[in-house]
């Protein structure tokens, strides 16, 4: 179940277990509330995610591109370490905040 | 070891390759990730072939076969769908940045990182994609 949540000025996406091919539309819908604001900022917390497959990458992707034109932030926290392998393969990594999950 | 499933070209089917995969990884005693990251490749795979392989709205097969040979660990992924190389797919670069990026195309990408080998050949009909994994 994706939860979104107001703290202060940020906006943050919850996510659920999974994000993969069977949930990803699902996901994308759920998120599109958190996506309406000029200058958003936007968190992506991924304490409960265990597993991601491409199609939520491809989520990632287009959300990056829209709070750049809503020229928002947006950063990903408490990443699992073996979904931040995949984001780091695939090139998140390098041009958005990612941030791993504490030990 | 050896193991296969058949599957129809349906998005539910997904659950039972997901634990086809966890059924492998228990006999293997394998880590976490490497569970996961398997879950992560078939699934790429198998949703490929659903969603593209048949017409749609017609109920076909895909097979999955598992087998290790004491090194490696083999999958072969078939179905008799349209001819479909995803081998041949120009790769994600990593090294641009994901918004000026074409939506898309880490699929295969990921697959060719987790994987050690990745063939495809077009067989009697078929597409049969052979993923290897030294274990």
């Amino acid at each position: 179940m994706t939860q979104i949540l107001k703290e202060g000025g940020k906006t943050i996406i919850k996510t659920g277990e999974r994000i993969d091919t069977m949930n990803a539309n699902q996901f994308e819908e759920d998120i599109q509330p958190a996506l309406k604001d000029g200058g958003v900022d936007l968190e992506m917390d991924c304490t409960d995610l265990v597993y991601m497959a491409s199609s939520g990458l491809r989520i990632i992707q287009k959300t990056m591109r829209t709070v750049m034109q809503l020229k928002g932030q947006f950063k990903i926290v408490n990443v699992s370490p073996e979904i931040y392998k995949v984001l780091a393969m695939t090139g998140f990594t390098k041009f958005m905040k990612v941030e791993q999950k504490k030990a | 070891m050896k193991k296969e499933i058949k599957i129809k070209n349906q998005v539910e089917e997904l659950e039972r390759v997901n634990q086809f995969v966890e059924e492998i990884g228990e006999e293997l005693g394998l880590d976490m990730e490497l569970q996961m990251n398997l879950n992560l490749v078939m699934e790429e795979m198998v949703s490929n072939i659903i969603f593209y392989a048949y017409p749609e709205g017609k109920p076909e097969d895909i097979e999955l076969t598992a087998e290790y040979n004491g090194k490696e660990l083999i999958f072969v992924l078939s179905d008799h769908g349209k001819e479909f190389d995803p081998t041949a797919k120009e790769d994600a670069n990593p090294d641009i940045n994901p918004i000026d990026r074409e939506i898309g195309g880490m699929g295969i990408y990921i697959v060719k990182n987790i994987m050690n080998k990745v063939t495809y050949q077009r067989l009697e009909g078929k597409n049969l994609l052979t993923m290897k994994k030294e274990l």
